[in-house]
């Protein structure tokens, strides 16, 4: 392997993570002795890395439509982007039955199983008008800052940010996010797959739909983001509330996503983090976040959320390791 | 800590990391190019970074702080993991020393990857949004595209390459 366009080949291969043991010791020694093989490897590694960044959009192309699985409670399952193999499995996937806790899927490889754990309010439809003020206390209620629960014209409720605020309610706090959270019951799925006697990898997966509306508050908001967050303890649910937010150091596992929108589009956002067999709750929550990390609160006008979705993975031995 | 303190320090630190993330987790790429292993050092990274947040010295860059603390995340990760071959210690050293190097590229990249994108034939560019942008494996791209799964990884890696070789053209141009 002497000219340059061997060391192309073998820096793209390596990229997709499909060179030996042989060729990655071959192509560091290149990376270490020959200068150009080391800024073309940079060159490709960074082009590699930039079309991994998701706020990235093709321009004028149609996405390529992506099976989707509907489930017996009409609960909808969408793409699980991370990890893609699992999204692979399930576009695969073989549905088998219901559990107390949701719909379990049995997929290509018969030790992974993804099961949709219960969301009160997933989708907004048995609620209506504004979502109690404060941190939840109690599990399956969603609370937090100024939001509301609106009927779009085709029947379909969503949720809505209002105002950004300090949900504490404590004098000084920052006022930069609105935000909505719900506590989720994780000991039922913890008992049921006896997470802490297996070797098996378990993880949960947050997903919602986000959609921007032009509002007159725009012009102010030039850097407002929409987030998704769970977190992971081992406590009791009246508890996270009462230490927030310094509680999230004590998170089990944490995990969060991000994305802006223009007005007039809509993304789903999903955040996956290790289901850690201590754990005996979820903290879920939605967000939009003005940006301004301002502490006087704002009116943010044309945010919603829908459809959010928490979906239970065990896997053997995916590769993939979450942080504690 | 007073509460309010914490809770503003929450809002910051989340501020700034949202702000550094893409940067960061380009730059773990260059090392760990899968980007699965990719995203859970910067999980890593960013739970090091919020238990170190009290030692921050705000009058420095947070990025040039956080991407220290992603360096050692990414010299942990390839000390515990063997998933797959790995670029040698002494090679990502090289490679970061050289990442300074490549900055009239970087800025080429953010200024005509879209432009370049649009200028891929339809398949390639059709398989580089499901690679990337859709996140499917080229196992499940094959079965949807009638293909092997190694003509998949060949077009795709052709498509980074005449990407590349496009976004030079761009930038010599501009200096022309």
């Amino acid at each position: 392997m002497t000219n340059s366009t061997d060391w192309q080949d073998l820096i793209q291969k390596h990229l997709d993570g499909l060179t030996s043991e042989e060729e990655a010791a071959a192509l560091s020694d290149q990376i270490v002795s020959n200068e150009a093989v080391r800024t073309d490897y940079l060159k490709a590694a960074r082009l590699h890395g930039a079309l991994g960044d998701e706020t990235l959009e093709l321009d004028d192309h149609e996405p390529i439509p992506f099976p989707q699985v509907e489930a017996k409670n009409n609960t909808r399952i969408h793409s699980l982007a991370w990890p893609r193999q699992l999204a692979a499995a399930i576009i695969a996937g073989i549905f088998i039955g219901l559990t107390g806790l949701g719909v379990v899927w049995a997929v290509n490889s018969p030790r992974i199983e993804v099961r949709v754990v219960p969301v009160a309010g997933s989708s907004f439809e048995s609620m209506s008008g504004a979502v109690p003020i404060g941190f939840p206390t109690e599990f399956g209620r969603w609370s937090g800052d100024p939001a509301e629960v609106i009927v779009d014209a085709d029947g379909n409720h969503q949720l809505r940010f209002l105002k950004t605020a300090n949900v504490t309610g404590k004098p000084g706090g920052g006022a930069a996010a609105c935000n909505v959270f719900q506590l989720i019951d994780l000991s039922s799925l913890q008992q049921q797959w006896d997470t802490e006697n297996s070797e098996d990898q378990f993880t949960l997966e947050l997903s919602a739909n986000f959609r921007r509306e032009a509002a007159p508050t725009d012009a102010e908001l030039p850097k407002s983001r929409l987030t998704i967050t769970i977190q992971l303890y081992q406590a009791e649910p009246d508890s996270i509330g009462k230490a927030w937010p310094n509680i999230t150091r004590e998170a089990v596992s944490l995990s969060n996503k991000a994305l802006r929108l223009a007005p007039g589009e809509t993304s789903t956002l999903s955040a996956s983090c290790l289901l850690d067999s201590e754990a005996n709750l979820a903290l879920i929550s939605v967000n939009a976040n003005s940006g301004s990390g301002a502490a006087t609160p704002a009116d943010l006008g044309g945010y919603y959320v829908d459809d959010v979705q928490l979906t239970a993975i065990k896997q053997p031995a995916l590769p993939v390791r979450y942080v504690k | 800590m007073p509460q309010a303190d914490s809770s503003n320090d929450q809002e910051r630190f989340t501020r700034l990391l949202l702000e550094s993330e893409p940067v960061i987790l380009r730059s773990i790429l260059v090392s760990i190019p899968h980007r699965a292993d990719a995203r859970e050092i910067l999980q890593e990274t960013a739970v090091a970074l919020w238990r170190q947040f009290d030692t921050y010295d705000s009058n420095r860059p947070f990025l040039n702080w956080a991407m220290g603390y992603a360096r050692i995340e990414t010299r942990r990760f390839l000390a515990r993991e063997s998933r797959r071959a790995q670029l040698s210690r002494k090679a990502i050293e090289a490679l970061e020393q050289e990442m300074q190097g490549t900055q009239a590229f970087d800025s080429g990249l953010e200024a005509h990857l879209a432009t370049c994108l649009g200028k891929l034939n339809e398949k390639p560019r059709r398989l580089v949004q499901g690679y990337y942008h859709e996140g499917h494996s080229p196992k499940v791209l094959s079965q949807r595209e009638n293909r092997s799964v190694e003509a998949i990884y060949k077009t795709i890696q052709r498509a980074r390459r005449d990407l590349q070789a496009c976004i030079e053209r761009q930038l010599n141009s501009e200096l022309a």
